[in-house]
């Protein structure tokens, strides 16, 4: 299994505070605090449970065509990112 | 459907919808790579999320067309909370003192009530001052007191003020 394939959610407890066009997660249990600009904000967006991580790319580059290449990188990291700080669960 | 299948236009729909969940004001019109920065909460933010009311806005007249000598002066006054948050019940205390001749706070009635913010943190009210005098108008100045109607939701309180001429 890659990255790829997995179905990344929102771990429970994050609430999700809009500043602007950022947003900054919060997990007042286990004390975190996590800041997103809007593309992080975008990608979080779309992680409801049901989206792979390739269909997330998809959707992505069907807006954005010109950045294919750093938007397949860029949405393994940052989804690999908030994974690492429990922010995102694989369904 | 097959993802690369997608056109622009169904992928934009699934973002603004996505983005809108989130509360994104607008969809970036370029990628930027994304960033993200990670931290501890402060102790006083731990156990629940309180916000800080503030208004920034100065009281705004909002102009209906109407006669100020028969229908009166509409002002609206806006107070905001941070972090935004959609929901949190902020209470307002209205209170026209009149410094020449006299005048009604008519609406809202009663002068003391509750409002919600709304999605961006920002609650407002609209309050009508009448002269009691279509011939004299009036002459002074309308407060309103901001507060949180829930203590766990914030503790702080911002009043506004803002002075009233009606000439007739």
């Amino acid at each position: 299994m890659t990255i790829l394939t997995l179905i990344p959610r929102p771990t429970a407890g994050f609430q999700a505070q809009t500043l602007e066009n950022e947003v900054v997660l919060l997990h007042p249990i286990q004390n975190v605090i996590i800041y997103l600009n809007t593309s992080g904000a975008l990608v979080w967006s779309l992680c409801n449970g049901k989206r792979s991580v390739a269909e997330i790319i998809e959707l992505l580059v069907a807006v954005y065509p010109e950045s294919e290449k750093d938007i397949r990188a860029d949405v393994q990291h940052i989804v690999q990112e908030l994974m690492g700080r429990g922010a995102l669960t694989a369904a | 459907m097959p993802a690369s299948k997608l056109s622009r236009r169904d992928a934009l729909k699934v973002l603004a919808a996505a983005s809108g969940a989130v509360a994104l004001s607008h969809l970036p019109t370029s990628w930027g790579k994304p960033e993200l920065q990670a931290g501890v909460l402060p102790a006083h933010a731990q156990t629940s999320m309180t916000h800080v009311l503030s208004a920034p806005f100065p009281p705004e007249e909002i102009d209906l067309g109407q006669s100020y000598c028969y229908d009166g002066i509409v002002i609206r006054f806006t107070a905001v909370i941070t972090p935004p948050t959609a929901g949190i019940s902020l209470q307002y205390s209205l209170n026209y003192t009149a410094s020449g001749a006299p005048g009604s706070i008519t609406v809202p009635s009663p002068t003391i009530g509750t409002v919600n913010t709304n999605g961006s943190g920002q609650a407002t009210v609209d309050v009508t001052v009448l002269p009691d005098s279509p011939f004299f108008g009036t002459t002074g100045t309308l407060t309103v007191v901001w507060s949180f109607v829930n203590p766990a939701d914030g503790t702080n309180t911002v009043s506004q003020s803002y002075d009233i001429e009606i000439g007739c």
